[in-house]
Order: structure tokens, then C-alpha cells, then sequence
């Protein structure tokens, strides 16, 4: 479903190159729960970046659902991080001066397709159990509840795939667990999640381990047991 | 989609209601100007056109009143239309006029207004008619007001028609073309207006007009020598009135260019420099919405906002301030030319105060800009 072919970035700063992915090559299979993993530094959320159409690699070629994602234009990048895409981004994945209902509403502000964002909003909420603070602004949140208001705007839309840049990384243990459970629930239902994270135990938790160092990818690991 | 995102607009806005305010007050009074500038344009366009379109020569002289009227030594306001009147029957005796004079005529209760003409008035403005035809020379300058022919404007067209009586008493001749104008030499003043609404009979005997009262026409006072008014001037002194400037066709085109030049350049200058102040306000209100809201906008990217959403989104507060501004500007003046000319300093200003966001925005796209926030 996913397929990256030997992806480059490269930074500049003035005279100053960075290479944060150096050849990048793998495949992610509908369905699958994989966590990225790598030190800070090591091109993993700039990885996700790409995934996510958010950048441009400098070389290689991305394809979702056979579809060559690096040559198309950016209104069809647009359309596909509406559609095919839930993006948790870290740090800032909502805007603190909305409520949870505008927050979750943002990806259906742009969605071509014919959907009640009342319903809509409410199904998704019920799913995160956030029903009781839909009117609530974000700021009066707590971390747990903002991660999963994250995630409900993430998944309103009914994207196939979920990519997600630490998303429980300033969580406590209790929370963690429960925002990992309910990744796992999404999964269950068919979704493919992509979790960046540089937590060892986070990574313990999906089926596949891909681990980067220096922009290249140093091992790829599959577990039969979840 | 489109109601969903324009509400977002909307908020935006609303939450810097005040700061928009300002800003469209200002850019309409620098777009007031504009179309005050325009207006003198089309003023001096449409006079010089319409000068240069008529027939007369530069020995015709118009009469410009100077501006303290006196009677009997004391400045008055009103005039003293038999003393005027008087004078105008002194200028027709003495010189060759050409012009029109109205005349009021009440019947059942209603006013009429009706146009005596000299006899070479429609040459003059080169009128033409639809039907019938223009005055014989016979029909000028007889002793009665009886059996007198009307031509009408093309306005009473189809209430009436040739060999119809006018007010049951005048026979309609010639119903004139639509949308023809004259103009008088009045300096500054001098307008073309249009005669679609006139009644025109044609000038009766001096010594007819003098027995009914009737102003005579003496709009066009013909001269070899502009000296040769002066008679004019020491005639109204004798009868204690305010004397004339005389302005030929040559002098009013020269009124009118100094006018146009004196108005303009200043006025330009002082347009000029309110809509650049507006346009970097406009500017700095972008540029500070993009740097207060980069994740704001950058998660709305993330959900499927294009480049061109955002640039609208971001846009919208400086679209919404020069549209308001063209349209109660263009609604002040009422004019089409006008408004064309405003619609097109609205859109250059627009253009001219979104391109920096989005240079800025090709330069540093929103997720380097949140990066660099971090």
C-alpha cells in the first residue's frame, strides 16, 4: 500500500548540506501497525514528513496505493492529506484556541465528500470517549484528552492510513497506555498507523519495528505476536 | 466546503473587527479621492470633447458673473431678474447672439418649462431630429407667440408626434435624436447636458420678447474683439448689477486644463501616498497573521488545505477592506467609469499586498516556519 524507493533529503543552510534520509526503501502493507524508531536528529519525523506529503524528498520515489505521490500536484497532495492521510503531528497537531468540536471539524472543512460533520464529530468522539468535552476548548484539556482529540481529528475523515509523530511522547505511563490502546483499536479496524517515537516500549507494541540512524534505515523488524 | 471554510474567514475577521475598520476607512478616502480625481477627468474629457465637437467660432464669447452681485451698491444674494433681463434686451439689440432662454407657463395647474432658440442654435450643437424636421427661418423672430412650432426632446417621443399640439397651443415640428447635448461657455462650470427633456420654440422679435418678458438668448455673444463687450460690462454698471468676464471657446478650454492640472497633481500625491500607507498596513497585517497562526495554518495544511486556501484564508481581511472600499466609493460617485477605475487600483492594491505573503510562504513553507518556532 505504502512503497518508498531509495528516498533522499537533503537540507541547506547557505553553503552547509544536510543529508537527514539517505536512500530510504521500504513497504508498508494495509493493515499494518509500524513504529519508526531513531534517535533525535536521525530523519525519522522527516521521514514522516514525506509520508505524510507534507515535503518533498530530494530523490527517490513514494507511492500510495500504487499511486506516484512525489510527481503529482500539489492539489492532489492536498486532496490525498484529506482524504487518505490522519496526520498527528507532534507538539502541535491542534489549534489550542478551538474547541474540540473545531478542532476535529478542521479536515472536514476540506473534505469533498458528502458527510454531517455534526454526526461525523460525534461518532468520532465517542470512539476517543471525548463525547463530554466536545464543546470544550483544548486549552482546558488535559495531555491525555488533547492526544485524543488529536487523534479524532486524525481519523474523522476515515483515512486508510494514520501517521503519527510521537504522539504520547509528554504523556505519563497511564495515559500512554491508553492512547497506545486505542492506536491498537484503530489498527484492529483495518487502519495502517505509522508511529514515529524514540520510546523503546511504544515500539514494543507494534507488529514492526523500523529503526533509523543518520537518515538510513539500520533494521526492520517484524514480530508474529503484537 | 466553501461555507464551512468562508465561517473560518469570518472568525478571522470578526477577531480584528476594529483593525478593519481603520484600515477600510482609510483606504476609502484614499479611494474617495481617486474617484473625486476621476470625476475631474471625466469632466474635463467629456467638456473638451464637446467644445471641440461644436460648431462655434472663437468669436463667440460666453458671460461668467463675477462673483459679488450688487444692486443699488448693496451685495445681494438673489437676482434681480427684470434688471437682468433688461441687460440681456441690451445685448440682443447691440450684438448677434445665439443660445436658448427659458420661459415658465403654467397650465391646469402644472409649470411648463419651454426654450426660446436663436436661429442658428441647432447648427451650432449640430442637433438633429428623428421625425419632422428644424425650424424654417421664417419661423424665427415673428411679432406673435401665437401659431409658434415646437421641436421637442426625444424624451416626448411617442407621447407625441409631428402635427401634434403641444400644451394645445404649439405644433409639434421635430421630435429631436436621443442622447444629444450642448454646452455653455461658463469657464469652469461649462458641462455638456443633454436636451432629451427640452422644448424648443423658436425666438420671437425682440419687441415680442421685450412685451411678454421673456428672457432672450444671448448665451453665445458674438464679437471680432473681445473689447467691443466692454459695452456689455458699462451697461450693467449704468443698471447697478455686477459685471461679466467674457470667456471665448479657447479660453474655456484653457479654464478648464488649468483646473483639471490644478486638482490633479496634488491630489494624486495625497492619494498616492494614503493607499501606500494602507497597502503596508495591509502587508503587516498579513505578514503578523502568518507568523501568530503558522501551526494554525500549518494543521489546516495537514488536513487537506491548499497552498491557495491558506493564501486565501490569509488574504481575505485585505480583499474584504478594498472590496468595501471599491464599492461605497463607487456607490459615492456613481459612476461607471469611475468605478472601473477604482475596481482596477483595488485589485493592483490587492495584488500589490498579497504578494509578499506569498513569496514569503514559497520561501519558508509553514512547516519550516514551525520548525524553526520549535
Amino acid at each position: 500500500m505504502i512503497r518508498v524507493k531509495n528516498i533522499s533529503k537533503i537540507f541547506k543552510s547557505g553553503d552547509v548540506e544536510v543529508n537527514a534520509l539517505r536512500g530510504v526503501s521500504f513497504d508498508v502493507d494495509d493493515g499494518e501497525l509500524v513504529a519508526i524508531i531513531g534517535k533525535s536528529g536521525s530523519g525519522k519525523s522527516t521521514l514522516l514528513n514525506i509520508l505524510g506529503l507534507l515535503d518533498k524528498p530530494t530523490d527517490g520515489e513514494y507511492f500510495i496505493n500504487d499511486k506516484k505521490m512525489s510527481t503529482v500536484s500539489a492539489s492532489e497532495k492536498a486532496k490525498a492529506r484529506n482524504a487518505e492521510i490522519g496526520f498527528i503531528i507532534q507538539d502541535f497537531a491542534l489549534v489550542e484556541k478551538y474547541t474540540v468540536r473545531q478542532n476535529v471539524n478542521i479536515p472536514l472543512i476540506y473534505s469533498k465528500k458528502d458527510i454531517n460533520s455534526d454526526i461525523a464529530i460525534r461518532d468520532v468522539l465517542k470512539k476517543v470517549d471525548l463525547s463530554d468535552k466536545i464543546n470544550t476548548p483544548v486549552c482546558k484539556l488535559s495531555g491525555g484528552q488533547k492526544q485524543r482529540t488529536a487523534i479524532a481529528h486524525a481519523i474523522v475523515n476515515d483515512p486508510s492510513v494514520i501517521l503519527a509523530d510521537e504522539p504520547i511522547g509528554a504523556l505519563d505511563s497511564k495515559t500512554s497506555e491508553e492512547i497506545m490502546a486505542v492506536f491498537e483499536k484503530l489498527n484492529e479496524s483495518g487502519k495502517t498507523i505509522i508511529i514515529v517515537t524514540h520510546d523503546k516500549d511504544i515500539a514494543a507494541k507494534c507488529r514492526r519495528v523500523i529503526e533509523i540512524a543518520d537518515g538510513r534505515i539500520v533494521s526492520d523488524s517484524k514480530s508474529k505476536e503484537k | 466546503m466553501i461555507v464551512r471554510y468562508f465561517k473560518i474567514i469570518l472568525g478571522d475577521i470578526r477577531s480584528n473587527i476594529g483593525f478593519y475598520i481603520l484600515l477600510t476607512v482609510q483606504t476609502m478616502i484614499a479611494f474617495s479621492i481617486i474617484g473625486n480625481l476621476c470625476g475631474v477627468t471625466l469632466y474635463t474629457n467629456s467638456t473638451v470633447n464637446a467644445l471641440d465637437s461644436f460648431s462655434f467660432s472663437d468669436n463667440y464669447y460666453g458671460g461668467i458673473r463675477t462673483e459679488v452681485y450688487t444692486l443699488n451698491g448693496v451685495s445681494v444674494t438673489e437676482y434681480d431678474l427684470s434688471t437682468e433681463r433688461q441687460l440681456g434686451y441690451f445685448i440682443a439689440e447691440n450684438f448677434v447672439t445665439e443660445g436658448y432662454s427659458n420661459t415658465f407657463i403654467e397650465e391646469d395647474g402644472v409649470m411648463y418649462e419651454l426654450n426660446f432658440v436663436s436661429e442658428n442654435f441647432f447648427e451650432i450643437y449640430d442637433l438633429e431630429v428623428m421625425k419632422g424636421r428644424l425650424f424654417e427661418k421664417s419661423e424665427y423672430n415673428s411679432d406673435s407667440i401665437e401659431n409658434t412650432p415646437v421641436i421637442l426632446g426625444s424624451m416626448y417621443n411617442g407621447q407625441y408626434d409631428i402635427g401634434d399640439m403641444y400644451l394645445g397651443k404649439y405644433e409639434v415640428v421635430g421630435i429631436l435624436n436621443e442622447g444629444q447635448q450642448i454646452i455653455n461657455l461658463v469657464g469652469e462650470l461649462s458641462q455638456p447636458f443633454y436636451v432629451d427633456s427640452f422644448v424648443f420654440l423658436p425666438v420671437k422679435s425682440l419687441k415680442c420678447m421685450k412685451e411678454n418678458n421673456f428672457d432672450y438668448p444671448t448665451h453665445l455673444i458674438y464679437a471680432e474683439d473681445k473689447a467691443e463687450l466692454k459695452a456689455i460690462n458699462d451697461y450693467a454698471e449704468e443698471l447697478d448689477i455686477y459685471p461679466f468676464n467674457f470667456v471665448s471657446l479657447e479660453g474655456t478650454k484653457k479654464i478648464i486644463s488649468i483646473l483639471s492640472e490644478q486638482t490633479n497633481i496634488p491630489m494624486l500625491v495625497v492619494s498616492a501616498i494614503i493607499i501606500l500607507l494602507a497597502l503596508l498596513c495591509l502587508i503587516q497585517s498579513e505578514m503578523l497573521f502568518v507568523k501568530k497562526n503558522t501551526s494554525e495554518l500549518l494543521i489546516h495544511m495537514v488536513c487537506g488545505a491548499r497552498q491557495l486556501d491558506i493564501v486565501i484564508r490569509i488574504s481575505a481581511g485585505t480583499l474584504l477592506v478594498i472590496a468595501l472600499s471599491v464599492i461605497i466609493s463607487s456607490l459615492l460617485f456613481m459612476s461607471a467609469f469611475t468605478s472601473a477605475i477604482l475596481s482596477v487600483v483595488g485589485l493592483v492594491t490587492a495584488a500589490f499586498a498579497i504578494i509578499p505573503t506569498v513569496i514569503r510562504l514559497k520561501l519558508k513553507p509553514l512547516i519550516s516556519a514551525v520548525k524553526e518556532e520549535k
